[in-house]
């Protein structure tokens, strides 16, 4: 399930990430595919802006694993495909409530890291 | 003869921003700004300057343009819904490279400047960046960066 995120999209996407608000309205609208589209486009904005605002100090390893650790919680919690690890690709499909629930909360944490990296720049 | 169109707001903004890289400027009886910049006695690169609409003749420029720039005072959010529906008619009819820039004017800017220096990449064909309309060299980096892009896509 690939679908090219738009260009309009992206700039919501960014611009939201930059005001820190108006990120969830921005996910709701979107269809599955679109959302993991979105997920891959956020995740690279906050590797960019981690990198840019951290430099060294930009945790990528620890912010990758605490979105992996938000994905396994939640399918622990009860996950319609019974995997132990939560994989939004694998689910868009036979499960995209569930992926889309799994992937707001993923984008959405993205989003709060973007804001931390934005506005409290010398915090570790 | 080369083509690039700047797509901006109604008003002076655009004639500003197309003189700040153009020695000449025209405005045709449609209302349309032409701007050129001499490169060498060969080569002149023309400028369009045009409002948020589709009644420019992209039909006749769009194909061959090098690529366009979409600019948008980036606290007004009607221009950004207007900047928005540029960006998503034009990206959908042409494969051309693109830059958005946001104006944030007399204001500061609303993240730390190293968080969006140069740019920041939408694409291997698009970019965003901030911008200050009134100093034209600030202008002039919008359209390095959309030449730079040009460049990279050779």
């Amino acid at each position: 399930m690939i679908m090219a995120l738009p260009y309009s999209t992206k700039l919501d996407l960014l611009r939201a990430l930059l005001c820190g608000v108006g990120l969830q309205e921005q996910l709701e609208a979107l269809p599955p595919a679109g959302l993991l589209e979105a997920h891959r486009f956020v995740w690279e904005k906050t590797v960019e802006f981690g990198i840019k605002m951290r430099g060294r100090r930009f945790p990528q390893e620890e912010l990758q694993m605490a979105l992996r650790a938000r994905g396994d919680l939640k399918a622990a919690k009860g996950c319609p495909a019974q995997l132990r690890q939560c994989r939004l690709q694998e689910c868009a499909e036979h499960h995209p409530e569930c992926m889309r629930e799994a992937a707001m909360e993923q984008i959405l944490a993205m989003g709060a890291a973007v804001s931390e990296y934005l506005h409290r720049p010398d915090a570790l | 003869m080369a083509e690039i169109v700047v797509v901006g707001p109604e008003g002076d903004g655009k004639g500003a921003f197309l003189h700040s890289f153009c020695p000449i400027l025209h405005e045709t009886e449609a209302g349309i700004l032409l701007g050129e910049m001499p490169i060498n006695r060969e080569l002149v690169l023309y400028c369009y300057g045009i409002g948020y609409d589709r009644s420019f003749a992209w039909d006749l420029v769009g194909r061959k343009m090098l690529g366009y720039l979409l600019c948008f005072n980036w606290f007004d959010e009607e221009a950004y819904a207007a900047c928005r529906e540029m960006v998503t008619f034009a990206s959908s009819s042409f494969a051309a490279p693109f830059v958005i820039a946001a104006d944030h004017g007399l204001q500061p800017l609303p993240v730390p400047e190293s968080a969006v220096r140069p740019h920041i990449a939408l694409s291997s064909s698009a970019r965003f960046l901030f911008y200050q309309g009134h100093k034209p060299a600030s202008v002039r980096k919008v359209v390095t960066t959309l030449l730079d892009l040009l460049l990279e896509k050779l």
